[in-house]
């Protein structure tokens, strides 16, 4: 769960910065800011490292599992009667886990239907196996587009997702688990028992910010600086936007175009928040009565959509909002309480300035 | 009956003596060395090799590797000790009655026939644990307020015409881990064939009534499995199955899940680990689950199978 641009962003700061960065801050005040500062993210930055991912697993998880050959249909079910994200493939023939089904890939695989026009009835009896091998499928929806700084030269990183199973032992570093969720642009790295062949948990953004969190919410003091000078989050022009009046196919393209998991939704003439749109929400395919309704579900208004989300339960991928002026500390707080995938930054307005993911928070301290 | 006195063939001595090792095993804790065996040295005297003691032992050992409590005969753990170190040493004994009844007890050599034992009681089968002395036991059941012997086990008559059951504990061996237990079981096997009439207690063939699986001209294979002609008991095959322990009935998939974190389980009690659940087969797909533990967490896999 992640606002991919944002890892691109880190560096790109916003020309009006008031607390200034490392360098532009000659006053002894400043300068003291500046060391505590520091003291903070290099806390985190050798907790990080001295944590295993075995610290981050629950005392008591549940993986999903689904051999290659059951149909990606009953797959997907399965996926929403568990009220997961995401589940390792096991392939039986050769004896080992192939990848990771997610539910926006099922997403992805009914926006290929929906595009080809081709009957999606036929979907019922394709095994998972079989989509992952079609190769029109594969680089048409379920190729994710390769990160900014991979772009040149390594055009097969994206399609690399599906074919190659990227794990780690659960005795590794959290550092080395964020970064490969980082370098891969993956959100849900499997965690291995260490030299066998069992998926312990499948960590995101916000497993790790979870334990980071709990570790460090009491230390107020280090983390006073606002989300905003820290340079954590998309802010400006960066940030891309959706409106109520477009159809779910238009905006799950431009989320598939930018790579991001996520986008705010604001009113056009107001340029209120409206809201947020997650590509893993699945609203419009639980209300469908087939895959055939499913498929036109996809051409309704993101408008019609968000009025039948789900309110009884918050999940991760509700609007929660910030300013600019919330400091980290404020927002591991926050965390703690809701762990949100995201905050949108909005201002005395309400209008939309930025995106603070989780993953942008995690990266900070990488 | 309680005066009632035996006399068992070649004894060795410590038949009527009550065993001072009284307390019995909590029978749920299933010792891995209880082994079945078929007390074969006072089998049919229609067996036609006339093996020796040992040779029967064996036989019993290797077809019970591993699986104990499958067989309707006497259980009897192996033991360490050798049998020149017999007169301290005990063998803890699992006696078992398959045959119905509400309240059964045993009585028998063990304890000088002075008090009859209620057995634990375990779906519809019996048990009790005793360490018995070495040598040779006679034993008899008290199902309901009659005297009966076990059909499926060693049997003898006294004196009087009665019939006993009977069980003889003087050579087990205790098992000692597959290793050992495997270059033993070669080292027999090896010999079995040249000594077959080789050293015996003398016994063997000659007395007493043949239990029902004791029976004629039984070969033992390369493996030591039997093949044999008698007909299983009917108690054997139609008897309900054991009831699942209540504690298997907590399945922790089974709970309503946390809606803050749908990956997160209840604890598990560890007795729950390592047991294969599984669900109705449904669109030809099947879901199995199994906890395990890793460190001081667990993990349940739920995996999706088509069938």
């Amino acid at each position: 769960m992640s606002h991919e641009t944002s890892s691109g962003g880190l560096g790109t700061l916003q020309p009006h910065n008031p607390g200034g960065l490392a360098g532009s801050a000659p006053s002894g005040m400043l300068g003291e800011r500046e060391v505590v500062r520091n003291t903070g993210k290099q806390a985190i930055i050798s907790f990080l490292g001295s944590q295993t991912c075995y610290s981050v697993l629950r005392a008591s998880g549940k993986v999903v599992v689904f051999d290659t050959r059951i149909p990606i249909q009953l797959a997907f079910y399965a996926l929403v009667e568990h009220d997961m994200q995401a589940a390792p493939l096991w392939d039986p023939k050769g004896c080992q886990f192939v990848g990771i089904l997610t539910v926006t890939d099922f997403i992805d695989v009914l926006r290929y239907y929906r595009d080809t026009g081709a009957d999606v009835l036929t979907l019922a009896s394709r095994s998972i196996a079989d989509i992952f091998a079609d190769e029109v499928i594969l680089n048409s929806v379920l190729k994710k587009n390769p990160p900014r700084h991979y772009a040149d030269g390594e055009s097969g990183t994206g399609a690399d997702q599906h074919s190659a199973f990227m794990s780690v032992d659960a005795d590794a570093t959290l550092d080395k688990a964020c970064r490969l969720l980082h370098d891969q642009t993956m959100d849900f790295l499997p965690v291995m028992l260490p030299s066998d062949m069992r998926v312990l948990a499948t960590i995101t953004y916000t497993c790790v910010l979870e334990h980071l969190v709990s570790n460090f919410r009491e230390q107020r003091r280090l983390f006073d600086d606002t989300i905003y000078d820290l340079g954590i989050g998309t802010y400006g022009e960066d940030v891309v936007v959706a409106y109520p009046n477009q159809t779910l196919h238009e905006v799950l393209h431009t989320l598939h175009l930018h790579g991001l998991s996520a986008v705010p939704v604001i009113d056009e003439t107001t340029k209120k928040i409206r809201g947020v749109y997650s590509r893993s929400d699945i609203t419009f395919l639980t209300k469908a009565s087939d895959a055939e309704d499913a498929v036109s579900n996809l051409n309704l208004t993101l408008e019609v959509l968000m009025a039948q989300q789900r309110t009884d339960v918050t999940t991760p991928d509700a609007l929660h909002t910030c300013s600019t002026r919330h400091t980290l500390q404020s927002v591991f707080e926050y965390f703690a309480q809701w762990k949100f995938n995201r905050l949108i930054c909005v201002d005395e307005e309400e209008r939309v300035v930025g995106v603070v993911s989780a993953r942008d928070l995690v990266a900070y301290f990488m | 009956m309680m005066g009632n006195q035996h006399t068992v063939p070649n004894s060795g001595g410590s038949g009527g003596s009550a065993s001072g090792h009284g307390g019995s095993r909590p029978s749920g804790s299933a010792p891995v060395g209880y082994m079945q065996t078929h007390q074969q040295q006072y089998g049919s005297s229609s067996s036609g090799r006339g093996r020796a003691s040992s040779d029967a032992e064996m036989t019993d050992m290797t077809a019970a590797d591993g699986t104990p409590y499958m067989s309707g005969d006497t259980p009897i753990p192996l033991d360490l000790a050798s049998i020149s170190a017999a007169e301290e040493d005990t063998v803890p004994t699992v006696f078992r009655w398959e045959h119905g009844g509400r309240n059964v007890y045993i009585t028998g050599t063990f304890n000088g026939w002075s008090r009859q034992i209620p057995m634990h009681r375990s779906g519809n089968d019996f048990t009790y644990i005793h360490n018995l002395k070495r040598g040779k036991h006679a034993f008899k059941f008290i199902v309901d307020d009659e005297w009966r012997f076990a059909p499926d086990q060693p049997t003898v008559a006294d004196i009087e015409g009665r019939i006993n059951n009977f069980i003889d504990v003087t050579e087990f061996k205790a098992y000692r881990g597959d290793k050992e237990f495997e270059t033993e079981r070669t080292a027999i096997n090896c010999t079995k064939w040249t000594s077959a009439s080789g050293p015996s207690d003398g016994g063997e063939g000659a007395s007493a009534s043949t239990g029902k699986k004791g029976g004629a001209g039984r070969v033992a294979d390369s493996d030591g499995d039997v093949f044999g002609h008698s007909v299983p008991d009917l108690d054997e095959y139609t008897k309900e199955p054991p009831p699942l322990p209540p504690h298997l009935r907590h399945i922790i998939l089974n709970k309503p899940p946390q809606l803050q974190d749908t990956a997160a389980l209840p604890v598990p009690q560890h007795v729950a680990l390592n047991h294969l659940y599984c669900t109705a087969i449904k669109d030809n797909m099947m879901v199995l689950g199994i906890t395990q533990r890793y460190k001081t967490k667990s993990c349940t896999t739920v995996y999706y199978s088509p069938c």
